[in-house]
């Protein structure tokens, strides 16, 4: 398993998986060692006692007994001999007694002297001395044990020298191996699931109190400022984290509340200096009406004053509010009550109202409704949406020098498009990223015929943005600009299979109890 | 035209110049600055029209609105600074017929006082039945079930406008233009507030209306009498 992968379980998953590596490497290595003690005390025991025999029943004071016997007398006489000595001892399943002569005399016909391996054989005959090995055994699984070791008899004899070879086999001793590791197998897998049992446990419940620091902190994430951690009575690190964790909220509901705190101040802030000033500007704006209206009375100088006063409090007035709006934005205090909008009848009415404006600069305004893919219908606030629009197609009036301004509407997707294209100079590609700033004037030497506040397109990006919509440009010096609305779509709501349904629709506007005399 | 109106505002540059407008346009100022002294001052000067500022000291302009109604119909325009849907709906919905925001031009005020006060001509007796209502044009009177029902002079001629043409749909805009007196788009959440006022007046269960009906996405119509609700073939045909 790679660090990649590893890395991606979860935490619990990792630990546990650790643990039992290393609990199984022990184990392998304990189980390995144990195995191997137990097989060397079992085998060398066992060739002790096996050597120990051959060497009894080779034993010198055995051919004393044996003078004058023939070599099937000996072989008697030792056969009666080892079968006192059977049991408790290590018996031997077979006995292979092998004359220089090649002349084999064997007690079980299965195991010759063609089994005796090479090696040991020579070494008895050459050393005149016992000797042992381990040979895998000819009549069964397993192995077995031989030793040899030479036979004394009668010199005298024609027989020659004889020499014994003993066939032990292993069974117990492998059995006994046997069954001793499949205890320790089981033992070790027991061990095994212990351990990961409880290293689940306990990293469940180390992990406990950091899943609850989670959730909390998802609580928070979520918006409940108020979400803390239980206080952990332990003064563990746990606890010393809880508490920090619960004390860097407290600080961050603190500031949040502050801030929450100051917007609510700069919107009262707004809505006083909005009453503030605009009862003021009631006052001036209607006294320069009057004195532009009465003005054919004045000096000239004077009455240009008045032209002046009137002209450019109008844009006083356009200017005030459109910071006020922009301030609004800002305090973040604009809630947005969507009605479903028909785009292409919004546009229309954008048209039709900056029709004088395009009639006086001559320029063409066009507009073309794309049904193809569906109603252009949004979820809008349809006086904001009559401001974006008419900003942008009046912003395309006025590039536009001689031509037309092109507007389109349609679906997409899940989104209704509006572009507003013009023929007019087009947008540096250096002021391209700045013209939804405030202030922003692409073109400072142009004259300002319109009169714009300079606040248009910013107020248009707030709007759509407000609306979860988007607004891009697309622009090319001499060949006009496209700004390009994306707002998201909504499908009509099912008309009412006849018209009663629809008629009868209460409005939710309460109305308070009112009595009134004519 | 000869009308007299009560100005109810604390500023006293703006109700100067309030003062010389409304006098130059041949109508005859009373003032007054503080709340408290509004009722009083409606009772002595007995106004045509109440021009009333929303936020003042003492009594504020919804209060004064809302106390103006429990007396009388005169027509109330509301001035107000703040453009925020909640003011402006609750101005209306305490009795105000129409309202205009500040700064305003001396020709915009003059025009929202001039429709206020015009009294349409009714050709002769005029009498509109209706459902359970009877409406006498000339007596500006409304009856419903035989008893009398006190209308202000804006809910009379909204509903007059509907009733002359029962059945056909009104869209906001229409009754905009002819009960408001708005030529260019004016604010469409006049017409939803007079129109619940209305209900409340006329309707048996203004929740469910049966009298003033609405045509969802179209607008206001008399509904056909009766239970049975016909088809609104008419939807978005206004003459």
């Amino acid at each position: 398993m790679g660090r990649f992968s590893l890395a991606r379980l979860d935490l619990r998953a990792r630990v546990v998986l650790f643990t039992s590596a290393i609990v199984v490497g022990a184990l392998l290595l304990l189980g390995a060692a144990l195995h191997a003690l137990l097989a060397k005390s079992l085998y060398s025991q066992h060739s002790l006692e096996a050597t120990n025999q051959v060497r009894l029943l080779t034993a010198p004071n055995l051919t004393g007994d044996v003078t004058g016997l023939d070599t099937r007398q000996v072989q008697k006489r030792l056969e009666e001999r080892l079968m006192t000595r059977q049991g408790g001892q290590p018996s031997f399943s077979g006995l292979v007694l092998h004359s220089q002569d090649g002349i084999e005399t064997r007690t079980d016909a299965n195991l010759r002297f063609a089994h005796v391996p090479a090696a040991l054989a020579e070494r008895v005959v050459k050393g005149k001395e016992l000797a042992y090995v381990y040979i895998r055994s000819p009549v069964g699984p397993g192995r077995m044990l031989v030793v040899g070791a030479p036979f004394p008899v009668d010199q005298s004899e024609e027989v020659g020298p004889q020499y014994a070879y003993f066939f032990y086999p292993l069974n117990f001793q492998e059995e006994t191996l046997a069954k001793l590791s499949n205890f320790l197998l089981i033992v070790g897998a027991g061990l095994l699931a212990a351990v990961v049992i409880l290293a689940a446990i306990s990293i469940g419940r180390v992990l406990k109190p950091i899943q609850r620091a989670r959730d909390v902190a998802e609580e928070i994430a979520a918006g409940n400022l108020a979400a803390r951690i239980p206080q952990a009575t332990s003064q563990d690190d746990f606890g010393k984290l809880a508490e920090s964790f619960n004390r860097m909220t407290d600080n961050l509901a603190q500031k949040i509340g502050e801030l929450e705190h100051v917007g609510s101040l700069q919107a009262r802030f707004v809505s006083d200096v909005s009453h503030e000033l605009r009862t003021p500007l009631a006052t001036v704006r209607m006294a320069a009406d009057y004195i532009h209206a009465a003005r054919t009375g004045l000096p000239p100088d004077a009455q240009r004053a008045a032209v002046l006063l009137e002209r450019e409090l109008e844009r006083f007035e356009n200017l005030l509010e459109d910071l006020l709006e922009i301030s609004r934005f800002d305090a973040g205090v604009i809630n947005l009550e969507p009605v479903e909008v028909d785009l292409s009848g919004l546009l229309d009415e954008v048209v039709d109202a900056l029709d004088p404006i395009a009639h006086g600069r001559k320029v063409e305004v066009g507009l073309e409704v794309d049904r193809s893919r569906g109603q252009p219908l949004v979820a809008a606030d349809p006086r904001r949406l009559d401001r974006v629009f008419s900003n942008l197609v009046k912003n395309a009036i006025e590039h536009t020098e001689q031509g037309g301004v092109r507007i389109w509407v349609g679906r997409r997707a899940r989104d209704v498009v509006v572009t507003v294209a013009d023929e007019g100079e087009g947008i540096p590609a250096e002021d391209l990223p700045h013209i939804f700033e405030r202030f922003y004037r692409a073109d400072v030497h142009r004259a300002r015929t319109l009169g714009g506040t300079g606040l248009g397109l910013a107020i248009a990006l707030e709007n759509v943005n407000l609306h979860r919509g988007s607004i891009d440009v697309q622009s090319e010096v001499g060949h006009g600009s496209t700004f390009t609305v994306t707002l998201p779509a909504i499908d009509p709501k099912p008309e009412p299979a006849d018209d009663q349904a629809a008629e009868l629709q209460p409005e939710p506007v309460p109305v308070p109890e009112v009595a009134v005399g004519g | 035209m000869k009308g007299r109106v009560l100005v109810v505002d604390d500023d006293p540059s703006l109700g100067e110049m309030l003062g010389i407008v409304l006098r130059q346009e041949g109508f005859e100022p009373v003032f007054v600055r503080s709340g408290d002294q509004a009722i009083a001052a409606f009772h002595q000067a007995k106004p045509d029209l109440v021009l009333l500022d929303l936020m003042l000291p003492g009594k504020d302009g919804l209060e004064i609105c809302r106390e103006l109604r429990l007396e009388s119909g005169v027509p109330i325009v509301m001035l107000t600074a703040k453009t925020d849907t909640v003011d402006v709906v609750l101005g209306l919905e305490s009795g105000a017929d129409d309202y205009i925001t500040k700064p305003f031009s001396a020709k915009e005020l003059v025009a929202r006082i001039r429709a206020r006060l015009r009294r349409r001509d009714t050709d002769g007796a005029e009498t509109l039945r209706f459902h359970d209502i009877e409406m006498d044009v000339m007596a500006h009177q409304v009856t419903k079930v035989g008893k009398p029902v006190n209308l202000t002079p804006l809910e009379f001629e909204l509903l007059a406008t509907l009733a002359r043409r029962p059945r056909q749909v009104f869209t906001r805009e229409v009754l905009l233009e002819q009960v408001w007196g708005y030529r260019y788009a004016g604010d469409t959440r006049l017409v939803n507030v007079h129109v619940q006022r209305l209900r409340a007046k006329i309707e048996d269960d203004p929740e469910n209306p049966r009298v003033v009906q609405t045509v969802r996405g179209v607008g206001y119509r008399i509904g056909p009498e009766g239970g049975a609700v016909e088809s609104s073939a008419q939807a978005g045909d206004q003459g």
